[in-house]
């Protein structure tokens, strides 16, 4: 069997869990990556942000290699909202398949995912495998998502000199197209990235909850993860700076921004931070200029 | 205590009259400019929603101008409405202003009690027994008000669209609108609305049938013109009646789960939106989907839609809407709302549009 789950997505831990899990129950060939990108023109994508456009793109141009396009609604993840972008994307697709390729129609599954624990994850799998694989598993037979080593535990306070920390939505930091290549620009500078994704996001969440009160919690699972890491990268494993990535008109992001830089200039200690904002538009040489300005900032200190 | 509010829709006009009548200080920003715009730019940043910048820019306003307790109705997720108090109370910390916050819950929930308990501990003491003892009339004297100032908005909204003179609509529904912000009574404010009604209806009409429009898209930015950049009244200066079911009442109403009318009828535009969303996206983009379809249905004309740049829901219904004007035989037609220089694109593209409804009522099409 063939299944595809377009690549921005699938730097999301539940993703990568899913799929971990599905291969337990049967042979699946993984397609992420479209061979080849069609020339077929989307329906009007408005003003909405790149990663998103780049998740219907991809979707599309998945669908001739593939049996089961797996686009799964993501309303809550850790429980946690996901940005309304996450509730439209399976619709969104669905429209573009019966615009410009409904001979692909039927082969989307859009499962509902909203959850809150571990054996709502289960249901959301078991469920998956049931339609997918018109198999029954039990509970039972699924293996736990990975919990990532504890680094708040550790007793350093510092990072090696030279490692700049990366906020952001993990589909920006872990995809070259959509950061920009800042990853790669770092690396070849000499200097280590460390992400969210290192600290488990309990100890993130638990970070975050610092500006929540009442009903006013940061409800997005995404700002909770970069404020959380802000928090951590301030107070406890200081970078050498911060670099926080924003697709443009991200409407998550654009407010997250407002609190990191509020919290930024509050600091007692200054840690080298930079917002990058980037876009379709933006190219290597964009980034390429402001990030050597801001290395040399760090470099000076 | 000098309250303040955001200068929005008819939203002030109702917290103004429940200040006024409960005997409360309060200090009304100036109505929403290019000013207040601009300092909400100033303090945010290109990707921050529209109505956002505009209520920060109103609140800087009435702090500048002397209030020192700001009122906001909450709201929350999925969208960043939710959220729209947190950030605006780190700007006007970071900016160094003092004042104290008070949410009117958008959703009467648990957690919206107890931050209401919080929020209004320290200003009770600031109220005097008789403050609390007319609150119960204000209110209804705020309700009144706004019921009218919304009914006129209405009528001045389909008026202008057959008026041989829609200049005349706009001074009648100006002087009717302060003639009722000024009234003190519930018979003042029935006095002064009936007035308002019989001054607009008397006002000689060209005899052509209107095309007619809905307008549907993000809450704040249907309902107020220096958001929306005064879509209502560029349409009806086209010879264009307009309609909407976004009023500020309307969502209060919805807010208090009270009036099972309203729920049903949210209900039954989630159905209808259903063959485009499964999901309820969040803020209005169900609805904005719905009630076009709603609106081909009925026999509309055409509808607008409008948002703010960068709005995640309703960007989402843009992109659906292009499907459903297609799949219903409905012109749609989409802003994305951001800086104020975009009146004469509007104008431009409302010509073409009008263009559009008027050759498919007549039956002509292009080949
Ligand atoms: S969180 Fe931001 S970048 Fe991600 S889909 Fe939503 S708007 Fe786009
Ligand atoms: S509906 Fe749109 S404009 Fe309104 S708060 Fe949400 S994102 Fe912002």
């Amino acid at each position: 069997m063939r299944i595809g789950i377009p690549q921005e997505l699938m730097p999301l831990p539940f993703m990568a869990w899913l799929k971990e899990q599905l291969s337990r129950h049967k042979e699946i060939e993984w397609h992420h990556k479209p061979t080849h990108k069609s020339k077929k023109i989307m329906l009007s994508e408005g003003d909405a942000c790149h990663p998103f456009k780049s998740m219907v793109r991809t979707s599309i141009d998945l669908l001739p290699e593939i049996d089961t396009l797996l686009i799964p609604r993501l309303v809550k993840l850790d429980s946690h909202l996901m940005c309304p972008n996450f509730r439209a994307l399976p619709d969104i697709v669905r429209l573009n398949i019966n615009n410009i390729c409904p001979e692909f129609a039927g082969k989307l599954n859009d499962i509902t995912v909203d959850s809150s624990t571990s054996d709502e994850d289960n249901r959301v799998l078991i469920r998956l495998v049931k339609q997918l694989f018109a198999q029954n598993i039990s509970a039972k037979n699924i293996v736990k998502k990975k919990q990532i080593p504890a680094s708040l535990a550790s007793k350093e306070t510092t990072f090696p000199q030279k490692t700049i920390a990366l906020l952001g939505h993990p589909y920006l930091l872990e995809n070259n197209h959509l950061n920009m290549g800042i990853t790669r620009q770092l690396s070849s500078l000499g200097y280590q990235i460390t992400t969210p994704k290192d600290i488990p996001f309990k100890n993130l969440d638990a970070l975050a909850r610092k500006g929540d009160y009442y009903a006013k919690t940061n409800y997005w699972r995404s700002s909770r993860e970069i404020l959380g890491a802000f928090h951590y990268y301030t107070n406890i494993r200081k970078p050498a700076g911060i670099i926080y990535l924003i697709a443009f008109n991200c409407g998550v992001d654009a407010l997250m921004r407002i609190e990191l830089v509020s919290l930024h200039a509050k600091l007692p200690q200054t840690i080298p931070f930079m917002v990058l904002v980037g876009d379709e538009h933006t190219e290597q040489e964009h980034t390429a200029t402001r990030l050597e300005a801001y290395l040399d900032i760090i470099d000076g200190i | 205590m000098i309250i303040t509010f955001p200068h929005l829709g008819s939203m002030y006009v109702f917290c103004k009259a429940i200040a006024e009548s409960a005997g409360i200080p309060y200090v009304l920003p100036p109505a929403t400019s290019d000013r207040t715009r601009e300092i909400g730019e100033f303090h945010t940043n290109e990707s921050v929603c529209l109505p956002l910048k505009m209520i920060l820019g109103n609140f800087i306003e009435a702090l500048e101008a002397g209030a020192d307790t700001i009122v906001m109705v909450g709201s929350g997720p999925p969208c960043r409405l939710g959220l729209y108090d947190r950030t605006i109370k780190i700007i006007l910390d970071d900016l160094g202003y003092k004042y104290r916050w008070l949410t009117i819950p958008g959703i009467f929930n648990f957690q919206a009690f107890l931050q209401n308990h919080a929020e209004t501990k320290e200003l009770k003491k600031e109220l005097s027994p008789l403050n609390i003892a007319k609150f119960p009339g204000a209110i209804m004297i705020g309700w009144r008000k706004m019921r009218w100032c919304e009914h006129l908005e209405r009528l001045a909204a389909t008026k202008r669209a057959v008026a041989s003179s829609p200049r005349l609509v706009d001074l009648a529904y100006s002087r009717g609108m302060e003639a009722i912000d000024a009234a003190k009574s519930l018979f003042d404010i029935a006095r002064a609305g009936k007035q308002a009604v019989a001054e607009l209806e008397a006002i000689n009409e060209t005899g052509i049938t209107p095309l007619k429009v809905m307008i549907v898209g993000e809450v704040y930015t249907v309902m107020e013109p220096t958001i929306n950049l005064g879509i209502e009244r560029r349409l009806g200066y086209a010879g264009v009646a307009t309609h909407r079911s976004s009023y500020f009442s309307t969502h209060i109403r919805r807010g208090s789960r009270l009036d099972r009318k309203i729920l049903k009828e949210r209900n039954e535009l989630i159905k209808l939106a259903d063959p485009y969303f499964k999901y309820d996206v969040g803020a209005e983009c169900n609805f904005s989907v719905a009630e076009t379809i709603k609106a081909a249905r009925d026999g509309y004309d055409g509808v607008v839609h409008v948002y703010p740049f960068s709005c995640m829901p309703e960007t989402n219904a843009a992109t659906v809407l292009a499907t459903v004007a297609s799949e219903h035989k409905i012109p749609v037609l989409s802003f994305a709302l951001d800086r104020k220089d975009m009146g004469l694109r509007i104008d431009t593209q409302i010509e073409a549009f009008v263009d559009i409804m008027k050759m498919k009522k007549d039956g002509v099409t292009c080949v």
